[in-house]
């Protein structure tokens, strides 16, 4: 049980955790903006002492983040995956665009891309470790029947393995816009599917649907914000 | 253990912590905060800053802006040294003693640029003393003709990357934003994407370019991932689409927001907007350019088989794509110019280098035939041994005869000036902190940020986007020399 509490807890912290609060303790080294007053150098030289310069309210961002680190290694806790090469070898590639700070003013579209990136492999790792358990033993992926074409899976089963991912990542559980949104995506999902599809194809197509819906439980705003 | 070893040991080792993993362990290495405060719509605006300013939803980003980049020269190069200072009458200094140029009645001198004079030609008649020009001139040899010059004499500090010359945040302010990229730098340590501080305003987290694979890797999902992998186009568009469609609908979650449609329009829009190029591979390698690629080759000495992690593909790639538009503004920075090692020759060595940069990078511009706005920044300065020689060895630092450059390449012309000079240098030989900007780096980026909306024709626009008391409506004409 108490396992299960820690997972619960260190999936909040998640995947991709862009924003968490600054108010850290002592332990902590803080990555300010420099932002807001006038220095004078001329001043500050002849005293030796460095400039110090006024942190403008704007400045004061009630959130820090995760270094990418820290995702990986948070995120790969959280789904019980471990981090395989490809994974490894993304994030590498990567590194230049993600966090080696806890600065919210690093975060931008590429890093989020990256995250959903990172996600995705996780993910893909999930459904594997999970379509290999028997479905009452499975964390997420309960509702889903694995062995069946993408077709076959309704919405509701759909929406019951999402609703694990919320009540895990989240806490709560889907709200009707997020309800809403899960839906149309798998009904756009679904119609992106090439005609030539058939076959194993289509059941290939209901993991990838499962790896779709977990990537973006995880990559959205509330997975990675206290 | 060397610096990149020490660089690569995780926060909470170096605070003598085992490896968090939970929410818990994160809250004892202090690398979290035990209550959160959420304030989404200040970051939202990080993720998408050019649509913040943009109408409808989704709109395409872009400037009509000039172009910007900034060359940082990291270390503290004598700048003061390559393009000659003058005093409050526009004299030369009677004596450069201790500024590595002699005297002012025998130091030679050289005029580029439209008449800005550099330090000139030793007795072989053939060697500059600027070795900063020298490099210049070897470069930009088409973009020269078009290039106006202006020096800003500043105070600043020596061998720090505190000083607040970064004018980053003022043209993301401005509306200098880049139609798929965010801000070009090349470290990760600083906000501004090199080492120098803000000034007055932050700007968005660049992209830090260490290879044409950044650019690659920020405009859509790796090949290499599953989202990469499993999911074909329309998939990723609807991948990236649900993201942004939960993450709107939870920014209202988050909290009570009173502009909830604009904060789920940024988020939306942050999602979208990179993935939709997916497929649609744009121009960011130079090298695949038609047009200009191998123009552009020539100029940096690239080719097919450079390294996606060389200095010169970084450079060209950075400058190419602010120049294209892809990209708001590049900050770029070349290390090496804490260079007072008693000798004239490691000096030279670095000028020179600085020099060949600013000419490839005006040179680029004339090859794409865009406008370019180019600011040179360094940390401090250098002094030499007090002599009358112009060829004195550097020996220490002094940051009190600091400098930065602006030039400004139009393909239309030569923009003309009314000065070359912001400020002056007293007979003490250092800038005079009399003048308001030469006091401070914040001030006299902002002497340069005010040159910048001249040439866009939005001096008017200053006021709204600088927060400084410091500057009014009479003493900004004293720092404006674009006409």
């Amino acid at each position: 049980m108490r396992n299960k509490r820690q997972m619960v807890t260190s999936i909040v912290v998640g995947v991709a955790a862009f924003a968490l609060p600054s108010m850290y303790n002592a332990c902590s080294q803080i990555a300010g903006f420099q932002l807001g007053g006038t220095s004078s150098v001329a001043s500050s030289q002849s005293a030796s002492t460095p400039v110090v310069n006024a942190i403008s309210p704007s400045a004061k961002l009630g959130l820090s983040v995760l270094n990418y680190q820290q995702v990986v290694t948070s995120a790969s806790s959280l789904l019980g995956v471990p981090i395989d090469s490809t994974t490894a070898s993304i994030y590498n590639t990567n590194s230049t665009l993600l966090l080696e700070t806890f600065d919210v003013g690093l975060i931008n579209a590429p890093m989020w891309i990256t995250v959903t990136d990172i996600d995705s492999q996780l993910c893909q790792a999930l459904v594997t470790k999970e379509m290999a358990m028997t479905a009452v033993n499975r964390t997420y992926f309960g509702s889903i029947d694995f062995t069946q074409p993408i077709a076959n899976i309704t919405d509701a089963e759909f929406l019951q393995a999402m609703s694990n991912f919320a009540a895990h990542a989240w806490g709560r559980a889907l709200s009707a816009n997020e309800t809403t949104a899960l839906t149309t995506a798998k009904q756009e999902f679904v119609s992106a599917i090439p005609s030539t599809t058939t076959g194993s194809g289509l059941v290939t197509q209901n993991q990838d649907l499962q790896i779709f819906g977990c990537t973006a439980m995880m990559a959205s705003l509330e997975s990675i914000t206290l | 253990m060397s610096k990149d070893k020490q660089k690569n040991i995780p926060m909470w080792a170096k605070l003598g912590h085992a490896k968090p993993v939970t929410r818990r362990d994160f809250l004892a290495t202090g690398l979290i905060a035990g209550s959160a405060t959420i304030f989404a719509p200040a970051w939202l605006k990080y993720l998408m800053p050019d649509v913040e300013a943009a109408t409808g939803a989704c709109a395409p980003g872009g400037s009509s802006l000039i172009p910007v980049v900034t060359l940082n020269l990291s270390g503290g190069g004598g700048l003061q040294a390559n393009f000659v200072p003058m005093d409050k009458t526009g004299a030369l200094l009677k004596d450069y003693g201790i500024m590595g140029l002699g005297s002012g009645s025998t130091l030679p001198l050289t005029s580029e640029f439209g008449g800005v004079q550099f330090a000139g030609l030793m007795p072989d008649g053939t060697t500059l003393i600027s070795q900063f020009l020298a490099g210049v001139r070897s470069k930009a040899i088409n973009s020269i003709a078009n290039t106006a010059f202006v020096g800003v004499c500043v105070q600043s500090q020596d061998d720090t990357s505190s000083n607040n010359f970064a004018i980053n945040g003022l043209l993301s302010q401005a509306g200098l934003n880049g139609s798929l990229l965010p801000n070009l730098g090349v470290t990760s340590s600083s906000i501004n994407g090199i080492n120098q501080a803000s000034a007055f305003l932050s700007p968005p987290a660049p992209l830090v370019v260490k290879g044409t694979t950044s650019f690659s890797g920020a405009l859509s999902y790796s090949k290499s991932s599953a989202a990469g992998k499993v999911l074909n186009i329309s998939q990723q568009s609807s991948l990236a689409k649900l993201i942004s469609s939960l993450s709107g609908t939870q920014t209202q979650t988050l909290q009570q927001l009173a502009t909830d449609q604009q904060a789920q329009t940024l988020i939306n829009c942050a999602g979208i907007k990179n993935v939709s190029v997916v497929g649609n591979t744009p121009l960011v390698d130079p090298r695949n350019d038609t047009t200009v690629g191998a123009a552009l080759n020539t100029i940096w000495g690239t080719s097919a088989s450079t390294s996606a992690n060389a200095q010169s593909l970084i450079f060209s790639s950075s400058v190419y794509n602010v120049l294209n538009g892809n990209a708001g503004s590049a900050a770029l920075e070349i290390g090496g110019f804490d260079y007072h090692d008693n000798t004239r020759t490691s000096g030279n060595a670095a000028d020179l280098t600085a020099g060949t940069a600013v000419g490839q990078i005006l040179e680029t511009a004339y090859a794409m035939g865009k406008p370019l706005f180019l600011y040179v920044t360094t940390d401090g300065s250098v002094t030499s041994a007090n002599s009358t020689s112009y060829t004195s060895p550097w020996t220490s630092d002094r940051g009190s005869a600091g400098m930065s450059y602006m030039l400004y390449y139009d393909p239309k012309g030569r923009r003309a000036t009314t000065g070359n000079q912001v400020g002056w240098y007293t007979a003490g030989q250092v800038a005079d902190t009399t003048f308001f900007t030469s006091g401070s780096p914040e001030l006299s980026a902002g002497a340069v940020f005010a040159n910048y909306l001249q040439l866009n024709g939005q001096l008017g626009q200053f006021s709204n986007i600088v927060p400084s008391p410091f500057f009014n409506s009479t003493n900004i004409p004293s720092v404006v020399k674009f006409t």
